[in-house]
This record gives structure tokens, C-alpha cells and sequence, in this order.
């Protein structure tokens, strides 16, 4: 029995830590730009699947392809800021919000058409020839795979963090999304750190598709349902709240999985319930600022 | 276009519109009017609470599902139709309201995100305790007639734009339209914008579960779970924003449009492509012509003259 | 007396905005509502047109408590308010804004037919007569202070509240503005408005009142007000 709880704690962190990574880049660019971006299950996706070719065509493995895909998907992002978000920042922020969906939602509709054309409905794994393994401790499965994806989120949005904290480009991304009019007088290129911030929003979300990849599969209609996974921790960690998105990836993770065992398939609709009840009666989040 | 202008030609449409059967009898041609009529209520019915009253429920398939399912429960077991149907809108209007309190004190896109997440939960719930398409039974399938299904169709086309013209037109409407400009504003000149969100809310869902119940009668196998679609809010939503979100005129555009692209796109390029396509010019219609196909028309005429 | 504020308190989380705030004010007054930058005028605003609610304290109008009330009740309840930054009804048009006014805040009943007509007349009133037809957005500065002006009379107010009515004006639409204003007056409305032209708000203020960090510090005709030392320090200190 305890074997049981704790395996299905530890399948549970694995799947949260890869809902947290998921949910970083949406915080990220919705803290700081307020584009809440419905589009951003897509980016994940086509991380996702530049990581399957890769290894099916050049056979790089996904984890050595990493900072591949984090690049493509940050170009890919930045361009994508580029045409369809920047019109955007002229207005006035309810507008801006609005619309922002509906743009994103633009994207969540032309996405996974283009990618059902380029690479049929077929779902695909990534599968390296060491995943699958694993190896026990105290009679408790740890998947070779999902303990590099754990790992790999913590490093990255440890990354993150720092990155936002003590680099000169991570303080002005901080300047802007507390008062993009001041940064600009300081002479900070907003637009530009706009482009940049969606950027890395989008490879965070990238490198979080190989490890989906890795770990469960990938169809051209993942990214929906990854959008929602990220938009439920985001409202649950509290918007702004970048490192919090890790931790309340793990919350859902764990309590998806714990809910697994007694609610069998309704275990996804518990996620999205949660999602409805923080919203409701703590919109802020468990680590946002009200 | 002057008032009488446009009744005249309204009339002129509806009475060839109701002269159809009579005159074609090709079931792929009858199914595509039936399916346009079908996204004119559908749409029209999201255009007023998003297009009117400003507020982007995604969630709108949640209520064409609680319409299509109970209309389709209730007719397989011996309900006159006409019933069922007030059933199906009356069900989709209750779950409004019990979800419209707490959902519209969020502001803004808390509320369409929350509306797109309920609209999840449910057809998760539904796809998982009713995963068996539900089949019309031989003596049913044996009868089946396409006719009675466009009428319906029809009706509750008319039923929609009417409705939904009318109330542009009058005191509900101005009020809805200040909510959506600026709810502040609104309230600081005495509109109670919290009932009316609500009020426009029932009226639009009322009509969704209506188009619901259509669908229902409509399909000889269906899917529960697939009464849920997130595709049947997107199809709505983009639609009205192509055809003018906001007008009268705009999401019968935008339908006739639709189902048009659809038809010929899959007779060509793989299924889904008429999605892409709409997705394109959505995108393309929020960035640069929010005033969809309408506002284009507009503007041509006025540059003409 | 027609507005009783009753030692209102608000705060924001650690900020203080408006610290025990009272004052009266009797039908047919203009009071002048003034302060340096961030003293609680607009916030005052937002308590006693019901945006916030506050924390501590009552506030009455014409006989009646209306602490904690929807903005709209109060509304319709005859006190009307205008926007700092001013809040048009931007793609309907002029007419169209005073008429949600009209409508909606009015609670006489009146028909569309009735509340169009009256509209052209309010409209006509703060001299923008004959424009009703032209959506707002397409306004500036000036006419978009005017509709919104126009849209709360149409809610037959017993009082009005007018923020910042003459910022960014020029010097010849200060006279029309106050012009309006002593027509508003004229007209029976009792007016709190909160200026920081300095020139306008002594020209047409019965009585000021001066705020400070939230606080009231001054109280009293123009004249005496302005040489009161703590508002001259308020003043010069900021």
C-alpha cells in the first residue's frame, strides 16, 4: 500500500515537473507582457516534434538535441511575436488582453492543421534507446527518462531564475513588465524585449515538448491540452509567480496522479476543476501577489 | 438600406428559403443548407453575448452539448420534439445561471478562460460516461427524412437572427453594447451590469441549446462525447469574427462562407483544411479588419461613393 | 443636507488612501475638491460613487445609506460621477452614450422614442448640439469630456461628481468648461469637483475642501482655505 501511494507520488512529481515547465513560459510572458498566449500548447508541440525528426531522421538524441530545439522554438517564437503580437502592444491593457487570446486562439486553430499536413494525425514518441529503463529504490520505479525530464525543468527554470535575477537583460526584462513606460525613458527597447521574453517563453516551451515526447506522446492536437495543463498552474501558482509555476506544476502532478487511483479517468477533469475553484475564490494564486 | 428595403428582402429569402424541399431533393445540397442554417444559430448566438455584450464566452459548446444531448435523450424516448427542444434550451439556460454568477464576477479573461475550461470538464465527464454513439433505431433510420430536419433547422435560424436583431435594436441592446465598450462606464450610468451579462448569457445559451437540439434530430449516429466539442465554440467564434462580429448580418455571412469553404476544401485537400483557412483569416481579421467581412463591404462602399 | 460622508477609511494592502474622511454637503453647492497629487481625491470619488467600498465609515445621500452599493444603484439613486480619464462609449454614438444615460441610470421609465430626444437636447446643452450621430471615438479630448458629461446629466442627477474636468484644456475651453459647469449649477445639480486648476476651482467653488495624504486638512470658503499654512505647505512641499 505505502509502495503504492509512494510510486504514484513519484509519477505524480515526474508529470509535475514537466506541467510546471509547460507552465513557465506562459507566466513569464503573460507576467510580463499581459499577452496571455492560448497558443502557447502549439510552440510546445513544435518542439516536440523538431526533437522526434531529429532523432528519426539524424538520429541526435533528444537531450543532446536540447539546446537545438530551444534555439529553433525561440526563433520560431520570436518571429511569431513579431507577426502577430507586437500589433498588439499599442493597446490599452483589457484590449490587449482580449485580443491577445484571440490571437493566441488563431494559433491553437492554424497550428495543428499545418502540423496534421506536415506530419500526419499519427501519434509519436520519442524513444531513444535507453527509455523505457529503469531502476528501483525502496521497490519504487524511477524511469530513467522521467527523472532527466524532472531534472532538466529544475535546471531550467533554475536557469531561468537566475537569468531574470543577475543578468542586465534579465533585470530590464523585470523593469519592463513593471512599468514598460519607465523602462522605455531609461532607454530600454521594449518592443525588443517584448520579442525576446515571447522567445523564451516559447523554447522553455519547446524543451518542454521533447520531454512530453519523451515521456508520452506527441499528435498534432497536444497542444490544447498542454495549454490548459500550463493555464492551470499558472492561475494556480498566481500570475507573475515564475518559480511557483514549478512548484504548483508539482502540486497538480501529484494530485492528478493520487486522484488517478480513486476517480480513474475523471482524474483529468479534477485538474480542471481545481483550475475553476482558485479562480474563483483565490484568484491570485497560492504564491501570487494579490 | 432603408428599413422597408431590408424587410422586403429579408421576406423574399425566407419565403424561397421555406420553398426549398419542394424544389431540390439532393441530400447533399439539403444537408448543406441544413448545416448552414444550423452555424447561422449557432454563431448568432454566440455573437450576442461576444459580439454585443463584449463577453468572450469559450465556452459555448458546453451549452450546444446539454441541449444536443437532452433533446436527443428525451426524443429517442418518445418526447414530442417540440418538447425536448424547450427542454434542451430551458437545461443549457439553468446551467447558465448557476455558472454565470461566480463566472462573471471574474474579470475579464478569467472569465473566457474559465468558460473554456467548463466546456472541457464536460466533455471529458460525458466522453467517459458515454463513450457508445448513440444510434437511431431502425424504425427511426427507416423514417429518416431530411426535410423535417432543415425546417427545423430553418426555424430556429430565423428564431436566432430575429432574437438577436431585435434585441440590437433596443434598450437591452444599448445596454449590452455600453458593457462591452466600457463596464465601468456602464455602471457609472445606472446600467446593472451584472444582470444584464447575465440576461444576454441566457438568451445566448438558450439559443445554443437549441442548435443543440437541431444537431440532435439532425444526426442519424453521434457521438456524446463529440456533442461537446471544443469545435463547436471555434467554429462559432470565428465565423462571427470573419463574417463582423457585432452585427446582424455578419455571422450569416460568415456561416454561408464557412460551410461553402468546408464543402470545397474537402473535396480537394485532406479534412480540417477549411480550419486552417478560417484560422488564417481570423487571425488576419483581429489584427487588421476587425470589422470581419461586413466591415470590409463597408469600407469598399464607402471608398466607391 | 444631501451628502453625508461619514469618517471614511480606505486602505490597499499596506497604503492608506483615504484616513477618516468626513464631510457635508448641502443641496445647491459647488464644493471644490482639491489637493496635491495622490491625496485621495479620486479614490474619494470611487467610495462615494460605490467603485470601492470602504473599509470603515458610512456614507449617506439624500436621506438614504448607500456605503457598499453597486456603482449603478448609486447612479440611479441621482448621484452621477465622471472619469478621471475620460470613459466614452468609444463605437456608439454621442447620442448613444447620453442615451444609456437616459435609460438606464434615469428611472422614470422612458421610452427609446423619449430618451432620443433627449438626448439631442443634452446634447445641445453642453454644446454639442446636433453632433449625436458621430461615434464617440471619433471626439476629442474636449467633446469626450462633454459626452461623458452629457451621458450622467442624462441620469437626472441630484449631484455630480466631475473628475478632472479641466485638464488639457486650452484657455478658451476653461471659459466654455466652466460656463457649463455654472449652467450645470443653474440648473439645480449640486457639484463636488475635484480640479487642480487652481483658477477654475476658485472661480466656481462655494467651498473647498483640501486633502492631504488621504487625509482632510482644510476646510472652508476659497478665500480663508488658501491661506490656511498646513494647505500652503501641503502645497509647497509636494
Amino acid at each position: 500500500m505505502i509502495a503504492l501511494v509512494a510510486q504514484t507520488f513519484v509519477n505524480g512529481i515526474n508529470v509535475g515537473a514537466l506541467y510546471g515547465l509547460a507552465a513557465v513560459g506562459l507566466s513569464l510572458t503573460f507576467g510580463v507582457m499581459k499577452i496571455l498566449n492560448i497558443g502557447h500548447g502549439e510552440f510546445l508541440m513544435v518542439g516536440g516534434y523538431v526533437a522526434f525528426w531529429m532523432l528519426r531522421l539524424a538520429g541526435i538524441d533528444p537531450f543532446i538535441g536540447l539546446p537545438i530545439v530551444a534555439v529553433v522554438l525561440f526563433l520560431f517564437g520570436a518571429v511569431s511575436y513579431k507577426l502577430f503580437f507586437s500589433t498588439l502592444s499599442g493597446f490599452h491593457e483589457e484590449q490587449k488582453i482580449k485580443n491577445s487570446l484571440l490571437i493566441g486562439f488563431g494559433l491553437f486553430l492554424v497550428f495543428p492543421q499545418i502540423a496534421r499536413l506536415l506530419w500526419t494525425g499519427d501519434e509519436r514518441a520519442i524513444t531513444p534507446f535507453y527509455s523505457g529503463g529503469s531502476f528501483p529504490i525502496l521497490g519504487i520505479r524511477f524511469g530513467y527518462v522521467p527523472l532527466a525530464g524532472v531534472l532538466v525543468a529544475v535546471i531550467v527554470i533554475l536557469a531561468l531564475h537566475l537569468f531574470l535575477k543577475k543578468t542586465y537583460f534579465g533585470k530590464s526584462v523585470r523593469g519592463t513588465s513593471e512599468n514598460w513606460k519607465a523602462a522605455k525613458l531609461m532607454g530600454i527597447n521594449v518592443n525588443r524585449t517584448y520579442m525576446i521574453t515571447f522567445g523564451i517563453g516559447t523554447a522553455i516551451a519547446g524543451v518542454a515538448g521533447i520531454l512530453v515526447g519523451l515521456t508520452q506522446s506527441l499528435s498534432p492536437g497536444v497542444g490544447m491540452e498542454w495549454t490548459l495543463k500550463a493555464l492551470i498552474v499558472v492561475v494556480l501558482a498566481g500570475i507573475g509567480s515564475v518559480g511557483g509555476a514549478f512548484f504548483a506544476g508539482l502540486i497538480l502532478g501529484v494530485l492528478e496522479a493520487v486522484g488517478a487511483i480513486f476517480m480513474g479517468p475523471y482524474a483529468v477533469a479534477l485538474g480542471l476543476v481545481i483550475f475553476l475553484v482558485i479562480l474563483m475564490f483565490r484568484p491570485q494564486g497560492l504564491f501570487g501577489k494579490a | 438600406m432603408s428599413n422597408t428595403k431590408r424587410f422586403t428582402i429579408s421576406g423574399i429569402i425566407v419565403v424561397i428559403l421555406l420553398l426549398i424541399p419542394v424544389v431540390v431533393s439532393r441530400t447533399d445540397l439539403m444537408t448543406w443548407l441544413t448545416f448552414t442554417l444550423l452555424y447561422i444559430a449557432l454563431s448568432q448566438s454566440w455573437n450576442l453575448i461576444g459580439g454585443y455584450a463584449g463577453q468572450q464566452n469559450l465556452g459555448h459548446a458546453a451549452f450546444f452539448g446539454i441541449g444536443a444531448l437532452l433533446v436527443r435523450t428525451l426524443w429517442l424516448y418518445g418526447t414530442p420534439l417540440p418538447l425536448a427542444l424547450v427542454a434542451g434550451a430551458l437545461a443549457a439556460m439553468i446551467f447558465a445561471l448557476i455558472i454565470g454568477f461566480p463566472a462573471f464576477r471574474l474579470k475579464g479573461v478569467y472569465f473566457i478562460i474559465g468558460t473554456l475550461v467548463l466546456a472541457e470538464i464536460l466533455k471529458i465527464i460525458f466522453d467517459t460516461i458515454l463513450p457508445h454513439a448513440s444510434v437511431l433505431p431502425s424504425k427511426l433510420l427507416n423514417d429518416y427524412s431530411l426535410t423535417p430536419r432543415y425546417y427545423l433547422s430553418l426555424v430556429i435560424a430565423l428564431l436566432a437572427v430575429g432574437l438577436v436583431y431585435g434585441i440590437s435594436r433596443s434598450k437591452l441592446g444599448l445596454g449590452l453594447m455600453s458593457i462591452r465598450e466600457d463596464e465601468d462606464a456602464a455602471e457609472a450610468a445606472g446600467v446593472d451590469t451584472l444582470k444584464y451579462k447575465l440576461t444576454a448569457f441566457l438568451i445566448s445559451t438558450g439559443l445554443a441549446g437549441l442548435a443543440g437540439g437541431v444537431y440532435a434530430y439532425f444526426a442519424a449516429a453521434v457521438l456524446p462525447g463529440h456533442m461537446f466539442a471544443a469545435e463547436w465554440t471555434f467554429d462559432a467564434v470565428i465565423i462571427v469574427f470573419v463574417g463582423g462580429v457585432g452585427t446582424i448580418i455578419g455571422p450569416i455571412i460568415g456561416s454561408i462562407f464557412f460551410v461553402l469553404l468546408q464543402q470545397l476544401l474537402n473535396l480537394f485537400l485532406p479534412a480540417g483544411t477549411h480550419v486552417l483557412v478560417f484560422g488564417i483569416l481570423f487571425i488576419f481579421v483581429v489584427l487588421y479588419l476587425p470589422g470581419g467581412l461586413v466591415g470590409l463591404i463597408h469600407k469598399l462602399k464607402k471608398n466607391a461613393s | 443636507m444631501l451628502l453625508d460622508v461619514k469618517h471614511i477609511t480606505k486602505a490597499f494592502g499596506g497604503l492608506v488612501a483615504v484616513q477618516d474622511l468626513a464631510f457635508t454637503v448641502e443641496a445647491g453647492e459647488v464644493i471644490g475638491l482639491i489637493g496635491p497629487n495622490g491625496s485621495g481625491k479620486t479614490t474619494s470619488f470611487h467610495l462615494i460613487s460605490g467603485f470601492l467600498t470602504p473599509d470603515q465609515g458610512e456614507i449617506e445621500f439624500d436621506g438614504h445609506r448607500i456605503t457598499g452599493l453597486k456603482p449603478h444603484k448609486v447612479c440611479q439613486g441621482g448621484l452621477a460621477r465622471t472619469f478621471q480619464l475620460t470613459k466614452p462609449f468609444a463605437e456608439l454614438s454621442a447620442a448613444q452614450n447620453v442615451m444609456v444615460g437616459g435609460l438606464y441610470g434615469d428611472t422614470t421609465g422612458q421610452t427609446t422614442r423619449q430618451a432620443v430626444k433627449e438626448s439631442e437636447e443634452i446634447l445641445e446643452f453642453v454644446g454639442l448640439g446636433g453632433r449625436g450621430d458621430t461615434p464617440a471615438e471619433a471626439f476629442g479630448t474636449v467633446g469626450r469630456k462633454r459626452i461623458e458629461i452629457a451621458r450622467a446629466l442624462a441620469t437626472k442627477p441630484k449631484m455630480l461628481l466631475l473628475d478632472e474636468m479641466m485638464s488639457g484644456l486650452t484657455r478658451t475651453e476653461m471659459a466654455e468648461a466652466l460656463a457649463l459647469v455654472r449652467a450645470i449649477r443653474d440648473s439645480g445639480v449640486t457639484l463636488i469637483v475635484v480640479e487642480h486648476v487652481m483658477k477654475a476651482i476658485l472661480e466656481i467653488s462655494d467651498r473647498l475642501i483640501v486633502l492631504h495624504h488621504g487625509e482632510k486638512i482644510a476646510e472652508g470658503i476659497p478665500a480663508e482655505v488658501l491661506k490656511n499654512q498646513a494647505v500652503i505647505e501641503a502645497y509647497l512641499g509636494e
